[in-house]
């Protein structure tokens, strides 16, 4: 046995020692930096893990205390990409608007989203306005291929305080996690924290620039690119700068065996009646007993994509769609935009989303004046 | 997959071998390693991977008993023989001229085997030689495939492994001190890599359809900032492992010395990716160089005997980078470099005298203009390991202004 274990343990107790060292140093840097993220995330208005916009919900900054003057664009990448969130900042005063627009995002995706807002972050965090963007594939809750909702998977895997559970009608909601998972879950989320840093770091050099450096030469010269930097960190916009697609990438996508475009023009909402009217109701409650006011936009679409639809599918998914909102204010601007104002079969280009902005804009402004004259006359 | 550097798998790694290595002794401490090393490799490789080059050691180790039975012949079959298999598992392109394509594989083309591929030649060389010690198969097995340095090096002697390994030598002294700037070492490879480097990044040169849209100003700009950012990823990953062996008790050699102040190319190499220059003078440069003089034709021309070994290790240097046509170029470029180099300065010694070139050498402006010209040197060749060869070409010709 005493061949097996050095008599010498100095080496064992100076590498626990240090290692020890290494973890606290480490553990204390991180959590410094996580700070310095959660700071320039409000202060700035920031848009954190660009490409994975969903961990977002998960990110307390995104939300704590900041429903009270909160106007939400949700729904799935369409509102990301489509609906510009300073338009709505500028043209409705005392709102502030927050984009989640969420890749692959759907219906299910957004009530889950919503109850994991009300729960974990309390009701500082709920917003006065929700802004809804919907397509068919939204409302029919499709994905490509078989994956699972990234937003549930990553509830699941990085959330401290809850998992996902599927119910029978309404859709998915939150079971609370043990004490083991929910360690387990923010050790995971630890290790993505990462990304959150350098556009933590580039709003400490812009607020130390404008505190301090400002007038000075070299630093005014040099501001012009961290402004520009700023402003990528601070929108949620991630597609639009990739180019146009062809036509022919376009019809590749479009007939591709494994797309969810196949499927969505295949889905008959007859058959989801029941799903959806409880869904919708679903977010209609939540939204009534958050006090905030509800407003649901039918996106545009690609006119390629508004082809592929059987006979009578699409009016049945609009039919059914405001039959279970009801009074809700609802907008279709399926018809809107023109192909060149598409640079994919869902995405608009910047002059397209400007002009979908300007009419949603236009049609919250309508509705919450309408809504005040009711109340008054009330 | 390439396992990071904050990966919880090689961090647990890393913490528990610097455990059972300061814990056990003897085999336990052997096999406790060989563990470890082959954990990682299963991690890193899959289990197709591990196996493949598990029994590309073990032909290694075998070649080299050859060696040592035959010296002469033994050395010469099993040193080709292992190189023949390197370039066919490494899957080099032009392979693909020489034998049938259902004969060429990737899968043999694993992380970390052109580093293993130095090592195993430097044991036989080095056991060749006589000068290699004692070879143990478990620590021969050990060094070859050390997690630690598997994928990216330093390459590490085998001598200098055997001993800090066996315990003749201490890789770091037994102090607080020694071991708290291993780890400030580790934290600083890690800022150099996940925050630096990764900085860079964005502005580096990269491949992409809008590369020649940009004008030739933007184009230099990023080929200096590629340069700036392959320096702190690798330079940042040399400090983890060097940290991370200083706790395990094995500490690769260093691998980087300020090489942007380097005044000509010949200080450059020996300033950045050092381990693999000792290397490549010890087994390639020196041994050509003095074959060349021993032939007639050569002897009366030292200078080009120096160029023509020169040349012949960096396009070995250029080839062991990478398998494709942008590699070699990179080789001969700096072949190219030591060429005009060796013989500026072999005119210039000639002309004006040891003292007074080392006199003029020492002056500032001269330095400067050195620096400058190295940094630009290595920053353009460089090019090479990003681009493909035509692009590369492309890009040249069009920073010229010929496109």
């Amino acid at each position: 046995m005493s061949t097996l274990f050095t008599k010498d343990f100095r080496k064992l107790r100076l590498v626990l020692l240090s290692a020890g060292s290494l973890a606290v140093v480490s553990l204390a840097l991180i959590a410094s930096l996580m700070q310095l993220s959660s700071w320039a995330e409000v202060r700035y208005n920031l848009y954190p893990f660009r490409e994975e916009d969903y961990l977002r919900y998960l990110v307390p900054s995104m939300y704590e205390g900041r429903g009270q003057s909160r106007l939400l664009l949700a729904g799935p990448s369409e509102t990301r990409e489509g609906l510009l969130d300073q338009a709505f900042d500028r043209e409705l005063g005392g709102l502030q608007s927050f984009n989640a627009g969420q890749s692959l995002g759907t219906l299910d995706d957004l009530l889950v989203g919503l109850e994991y807002i009300e729960k974990v972050y309390g009701d500082d965090a709920k917003p006065k306005v929700i802004v809804v963007g919907i397509t068919p594939r939204f409302v029919a809750n499709i994905r490509s291929g078989n994956e699972e909702s990234p937003l549930v998977e990553a509830i699941n895997v990085y959330s401290p305080y809850y998992r996902v559970y599927e119910t029978a009608v309404d859709g998915s909601h939150l079971t609370p996690k043990g004490k083991w998972e929910s360690i387990i879950g923010r050790a995971r989320f630890l290790r993505m924290q990462r990304v959150r840093f350098r556009p933590a770091l580039g709003g400490l050099v812009f607020e130390s620039y404008s505190r301090y450096l400002k007038g000075n030469a070299l630093a005014d010269r040099l501001a012009p690119n961290l402004e520009l930097y700023q402003a990528a960190s601070a929108s949620p916009h991630r597609e639009r700068n990739h180019g146009p697609w062809s036509p022919d990438q376009l019809r590749g996508a479009l007939e591709g065996r494994r797309s969810f475009w196949q499927k969505t023009s295949e889905w008959d909402p007859s058959e989801d009646a029941t799903r959806l009217g409880a869904q919708f109701t679903r977010l209609k409650q939540l939204a009534t007993n958050w006090g905030a006011q509800l407003y649901v936009v039918n996106l545009p679409e690609h006119p390629m994509v508004r082809q592929t639809y059987e006979r009578g599918r699409y009016e049945k998914y609009l039919g059914f769609t405001r039959e279970a909102l009801g009074d809700t204010p609802f907008l279709d601007l399926r018809d809107l935009l023109s192909a060149e104002e598409f640079y994919d079969l869902a995405h608009p280009t910047f002059d397209g989303a400007q002009r979908e902005t300007d009419l949603v804009v236009e049609f919250v402004k309508k509705s919450r004046g309408g809504a005040a004259q009711k109340a008054a006359v009330r | 997959m390439q396992l990071s550097l904050v990966s919880p798998q090689f961090l647990i790694l890393s913490f528990a071998a610097a455990v059972l290595l300061a814990v056990l002794s003897g085999g336990m401490r052997q096999a406790a390693f060989l563990a470890a090393n082959i954990v990682f490799a299963w991690f890193l490789l899959g289990p197709t991977g591990t196996l493949s080059t598990i029994a590309f050691c073990l032909l290694g180790f075998l070649l080299t008993q050859l060696t040592t039975w035959r010296p002469r012949w033994g050395f010469v079959g099993g040193l080709g023989v292992y190189v023949l298999l390197f370039i066919y598992m490494r899957n080099y392109n032009f392979l693909q001229w020489v034998l049938p394509h259902k004969f060429l594989t990737r899968t043999l083309a694993t992380v970390g085997l052109s580093f293993l591929f130095f090592k195993v030649v430097h044991v036989m060389i080095e056991a060749r030689s006589g000068t290699l010690g004692r070879l143990e198969f478990p620590t021969y097995l050990n060094y070859c495939l050390n997690f630690n340095t598997f994928m990216m090096g330093p390459i590490q002697r085998y001598q200098d492994f055997y001993r800090q390994f066996r315990g003749d030598e201490r890789a770091i002294p037994l102090e607080l001190d020694s071991h708290i700037d291993a780890l400030l070492r580790i934290l600083l490879g890690l800022v150099k890599v996940y925050v630096v480097a990764e900085f860079l990044a964005q502005f580096a040169l990269a491949e992409g359809p809008g590369l020649f849209r940009q004008p030739p100003s933007v184009l230099l700009f990023r080929i200096y900032a590629f340069y700036f950012f392959l320096y702190f990823n690798f330079s940042g990953y040399c400090d983890v492992v060097i940290g991370i062996g200083s706790m395990l008790g094995i500490r690769p050699p260093e691998n980087f010395d300020k090489p942007f102040i380097a005044r000509n190319i010949s200080e450059f190499w020996q300033r950045f990716h050092q381990s693999l220059t000792n290397w490549l003078t010890n087994y390639v440069f020196s041994p050509v160089y003095k074959w060349a003089l021993t032939q007639r034709w050569f002897a009366s021309r030292p200078l080009l005997a120096m160029n023509a070994a020169l040349v012949l290790t960096m396009v070995i240097s250029g080839l062991w980078h990478g398998t494709s046509l942008s590699f070699l170029l990179f080789g001969l470029t700096h072949g190219c470099y030591f060429v005009i180099f060796r013989t500026w300065d072999t005119l210039l010694i000639r002309r004006l005298g040891k003292q007074r070139v080392r006199a003029w050498r020492g002056r500032w402006p001269v330095q400067l203009i050195g620096m400058l010209l190295t940094f630009n040197a290595v920053a353009f060749s460089l090019v090479f390991f990003r681009l493909d060869a035509r692009t590369a070409l492309h890009l040249f010709a069009r920073l010229s202004g010929i496109q």
